[in-house]
């Protein structure tokens, strides 16, 4: 019993950034219909820009872990907000329109340049770098279960942010006209919207959100690497193709379920850590060719 | 309400009508597009589907062409008769129907000529490894296919043959259609669909369209046609059938159908029945030039 | 009935012209085809690596000056499209000599021989790709199948080459059969995805599965093949000169090739390649005309995993090793950037892709630490600023233009959106 509850703690954390990832890739895909597979670089990218904040600021002579650890995520989220926006501006717009392929593999190539880029320029970028993480030694109990305070703190945070996103979406304007731009861009572009405009707020929060959850993970394993980005992205993607992509209310979900069915994987199946990755493909295969709307989705009949 | 169709005199030969549709219906989850349809059509007639918007003549043609799945009834094609329900909608063509789209389906990035050449697809042999081999029974088959393609294309004049080897989205709007025409006509069905064929055209255009449908029909095929366009269903059908809410309300002449209470509150709404308009007739363009 | 212009060029067709003047047109082809070959020698031949960025920067800038002149640009066009014959013929020439050319250097003949081994793979997806136009991010999943079928046959059961080769892509055509069945319910980024993770979790898979392909030991000492008692491990004489051993694999790159070429060609040309393509342009039109979707697409992946699994073939008995980090996303990136960048539906394009693909990286060696960065790099701006591909066919180009022309539509109507401006 313990054990299923310390798992589901585990879950949950794992999910948060799942989860935020995946607001990233359904918001992408609502309003450009891309998948943009550097999204997972930009999850890499913002702990690494996380990383250089905590090492600038602990070199200057600044004690206070708490301020250092925000200070960590805004700047990070407003740097890798831009890299989102700047990716959007130079490399997807001119590509609007286009067949899907070509944006698919557009965003393929840029993931590369980021990781690469970061591997070779980032101070022993190839290697794995400690993470700056003070709390996560320090533990309290509920009952059985031992938390860290920093678990504690990511799964309350990605809640906030996922709450936060979720209320932008539904009660803003800027969410309204998001979800007009998924429906249809044309008759959105009609009704007045800004396009453009809505693209690019898509890029700020998505690539904030991503950046993040690359705090996050990099705060809850004390680690980080330069390659870490492409798993996160394929996750992450699974995820939002969970609650249906595009579906925004959906990725809120879509990262705790995957999670949860990660955790089960390793604990049920034989061997399971090794093929839990396989699991997770066929999930992904399952749902795009016969739930492509999601789990939980109404399922759409498009025909003649 | 419904009256027996009537065998047409053009279809003398024929013994039976060449498609059968028998209690027809088809539902989306709850929404029930098509019910309980009746319907026949003899060898060598234009008969046409009139009905407002949403009253289920495009799901109609869907079911017939085999893109959704009956959902009860039955419809036979042909003699001897084959079922057409539960068959893959490639299937049907091979058994000998062919249809357009309202909203135009070619194939913008093949040429004129290759969009012709597919709608020949089900007279094409040509397997695997005959292809690979290059055998000269398939030069021989593909050179008279080239042959007829322009035949058939030929029919529209020069509009469709001076774009020969140009893709199908360069042309204009009303040639699209006519290429439309042109792919079915290749086929060389039974039974040809013809879904709005005039669809935003203009008058000039329609009226040609009109007389390109009654060549079509002197030649021997047997149209089903949907149209709005009432002077176009004045013009060439012998028989006409009016469907609302996904059921046959009407059926016979075109002036017995348009006089039809029923499609008159159809088309217009309970009030118009009363004063007794003939309302579909003036939903007309001037069609005449 | 109006005369109709079967090609719409300055050359008509070749019977209506005097032998003078086809004589002429043939020698001119080859003209610019050798002075090409030359101009990709001296890239070869160029070592130092910042030397070949440079060269390569200048050829760049000429192919860019060319595109400017479109007289010139046509008329090779209207050369190649009319004599097709020639140009094969030159081309067979050029290709055959290139290992006669660099026989002091059996690095540069091995790399011949690898760029062949892609370029048949590329052709294959080519033909998922580019005819059927099925995206299949996974094409490594077919290259790894003929691999590890014709490496594990050989190291095992000591089944000979030339009966591995075919087993190799028939089995990769089978996982090309396996991979259509979802394949057949989803379309354009849904079916990118499916095969994407298709192809992560098969390398996953090559990782673990150890009785199969003996996880991350990899297949060692895979034999090379030998042909009438003539071991691939030994150096030809031909007309005195010695080639190293390379050569053997180069020229059956080679004529594999010639044979992907023509089967390509010839599906292209036929029923099969046309309801392929009706298939691409719209699959709901094309079903109601009698092409079997099921049987086609399935037909389509299976055809382009076979030339995968052939490809993986070759390249398992040419390195003798096989490994699970061959068969990587990259890989698979690596060869649908080939047909991409090369011009998908475009046969020879995709060719050019390939060999290019493959050689640059590898000339930029010293450049170890940059070279996936540069990678990525230019495909990224490739994609943006030249989507077609370098070498695209002429139909492919007309797809880009129809997309061009209905955006330039949708733009048209830009001016109204700010009727009620947001702000």
């Amino acid at each position: 019993m313990e054990i299923w509850l310390q798992q589901l703690v585990n879950a949950l954390t794992i999910g948060g950034m799942y989860t935020l990832v995946a607001v990233g890739f359904t918001l992408f895909f609502g309003v450009l219909g891309l998948i943009n597979f550097a999204h997972g670089e930009v999850f890499m990218f913002g702990a690494f820009v996380a990383l250089t904040v905590s090492t600038a600021v602990i070199a200057a002579g600044m004690e206070n872990a708490l301020f250092i650890i925000v200070l960590m995520f805004v700047v990070s989220m407003t740097v890798s907000a831009a890299l989102g926006v700047g990716m959007e501006r130079v490399a997807f717009r001119p590509l609007r329109g286009l067949p899907p392929l070509l944006l698919l593999v557009t965003s393929l190539s840029i993931g590369i340049v980021i990781r690469e880029a970061i591997k070779e320029f980032y101070p022993e970028g190839a290697n794995p770098l400690a993470f700056f993480s003070p709390y996560s030694f320090d533990t309290f109990d509920i009952g059985n279960i031992t938390i860290s305070y920093t678990q504690a703190g990511l799964i309350l945070l990605s809640i906030l942010l996922v709450a936060g996103v979720y209320l932008l979406v539904t009660k803003t304007w800027l969410g309204r006209a998001m979800r007009a731009t998924s429906e249809d861009v044309e008759a959105a572009r009609m009704m007045g919207i800004n396009v453009n405009r809505v693209i690019r707020d898509a890029f700020i929060i998505g690539s904030a959100l991503g950046a993040a959850a690359g705090v996050m993970n990099g705060l809850y394993y004390q680690s980080i690497r330069f390659d870490m980005g492409w798993v996160m992205g394929v996750k992450g993607f699974t995820a939002a193709v969970i609650g249906g992509l595009g579906n925004v209310y959906g990725a809120v979900y879509g990262g705790y379920i995957l999670a949860l069915f990660e955790v089960l994987v390793v604990a049920l199946v034989p061997n399971g850590s090794q093929y839990k990755d396989v699991f997770v493909f066929l999930i992904l295969i399952g749902i795009l060719v016969f739930r492509p709307s999601g789990l939980l989705g109404t399922p759409q009949t498009k025909v003649g | 309400m419904t009256k027996d169709p009537r065998p047409s005199p053009e279809a003398a030969g024929a013994d039976q009508p060449i498609l059968r549709i028998e209690g027809v219906s088809k539902s989306f989850g709850g929404i029930r597009a098509v019910q309980n349809l009746n319907l026949s059509v003899e060898t060598g007639e234009v008969v046409a589907i009139i009905g407002p918007n949403g009253s289920g003549k495009t799901t109609f043609f869907n079911l017939l062409s085999g893109l959704y799945p009956v959902t009860s009834g039955s419809i036979e094609f042909d003699d001897p008769p084959s079922s057409l329900v539960g068959l893959p909608a490639h299937k049907i063509n091979e058994l000998g129907i062919a249809r357009t789209f309202q909203t135009l389906r070619l194939f913008p990035n093949l040429t004129v000529a290759e969009n012709v050449l597919i709608g020949m697809n089900r007279h094409l042999n040509g397997g695997f490894l005959q292809s690979l081999l290059r055998t000269p029974a398939i030069v021989e088959d593909e050179k008279k296919a080239e042959e007829r393609a322009t035949e058939t294309l030929g029919f529209f004049g020069p509009r469709l043959l001076s774009m020969y080897n140009e893709p199908a989205y360069s042309l204009s709007y009303a040639n699209r259609r006519r290429l439309e025409i042109a792919r079915v006509l290749a086929s060389r069905p039974k039974l040809i669909l013809l879904d709005e064929p005039v669809a935003g055209m203009n008058p000039t255009e329609t009226a040609e369209i009109m007389e390109d449908i009654k060549r079509i029909n002197t030649m021997g095929f047997t149209v089903l046609l949907i149209e709005h366009d009432m002077a176009l269903v004045r013009g060439v059908a012998e028989r006409v059938i009016a469907l609302d809410h996904g059921t046959k309300i009407a059926e016979g002449s075109f002036d017995d159908v348009c006089n039809d209470p029923e499609v008159i509150e159809a088309y217009l709404g309970r009030g118009a029945a009363a004063a007794g308009g003939a309302a579909p007739a003036s939903d007309a363009p001037e069609a005449r030039p | 009935m109006p005369e109709i212009d079967f090609i719409s060029s300055q050359i008509r067709k070749d019977d209506d012209r005097s032998t003078a003047e086809r004589v002429r047109d043939r020698l001119e082809l080859t003209g610019y085809l050798v002075f090409f070959f030359i101009l990709f020698l001296i890239g070869l031949a160029i070592k130092d690596a910042y030397l070949l960025m440079g060269y390569l920067a200048l050829v760049g800038a000429g192919a860019f000056m060319w595109r400017k002149l479109p007289r010139l640009d046509q008329r090779f066009r209207d050369l190649v499209q009319v004599h097709k014959g020639q140009m094969v013929l030159v081309m067979s020439v050029l290709l055959a000599v290139y290992p006669l050319i660099f026989a002091h250097d059996a690095y540069l003949v091995h790399l011949g021989a690898l760029a062949g081994i892609f370029v048949i793979v590329a052709l294959g997806l080519n033909i998922t790709l580019g005819f059927a136009g099925l995206l299949d991010v996974g094409f490594a999943v077919y290259f790894a199948a003929g691999a590890y079928t014709s490496a594990q046959l050989a190291v095992i059961w000591d089944v000979d080459f030339w009966v591995g080769l075919p087993l190799g892509g028939l089995v990769a055509a089978f996982f090309g059969f396996l991979v259509a069945w979802p394949a057949l319910r989803v379309k354009g980024h849904y079916l990118a995805m499916v095969t994407l993770g298709y192809g992560l979790m098969m390398n996953i898979l090559h990782r673990n599965l150890k009785g199969v392909t003996n996880g991350t030991d990899g297949v060692i000492n895979i034999p090379a093949p030998t042909i009438f008692g003539h071991d691939f491990l030994s150096p030809i004489t031909v007309f005195g000169f010695t080639l190293p051993f390379q050569t053997n694999f180069y020229y059956l790159t080679l004529i594999l090739i010639a044979i992907t070429m023509l089967i390509s060609y010839r599906l292209l040309n036929s029923n099969i390649g046309r309801r392929w393509e009706a298939m691409r342009e719209d699959d709901v039109a094309a079903h109601c005309f009698g092409i079997d979707l099921t049987f086609n697409k399935v037909l389509a992946f299976s055809t382009g995993a076979f030339f995968g699994g052939i490809g993986g073939a070759v390249f398992a008995h040419m390195i003798g090793f096989v490994h699970p980090d061959n068969f990587i996303l990259l890989t698979s990136i690596t060869i649908l950037a080939m047909v991409l960048i090369g011009g998908m539906g475009s046969i020879w394009g995709v060719a050019l892709g390939a060999v290019l693909l493959i050689m640059i990286p590898e000339r930029l060696r010293d450049f170890e630490v940059l070279r996936m960065l540069l990678f990525g790099l230019s495909m990224a701006l490739i994609m943006i600023f030249r989507p077609q591909g370098l070498f695209p066919s002429q139909r492919r180009r007309r797809e880009l233009e129809s997309a061009r022309v209905e955006e330039l539509i949708k733009a048209s109507g830009k001016e109204n959106a700010h009727v009620r401006p947001v702000d």
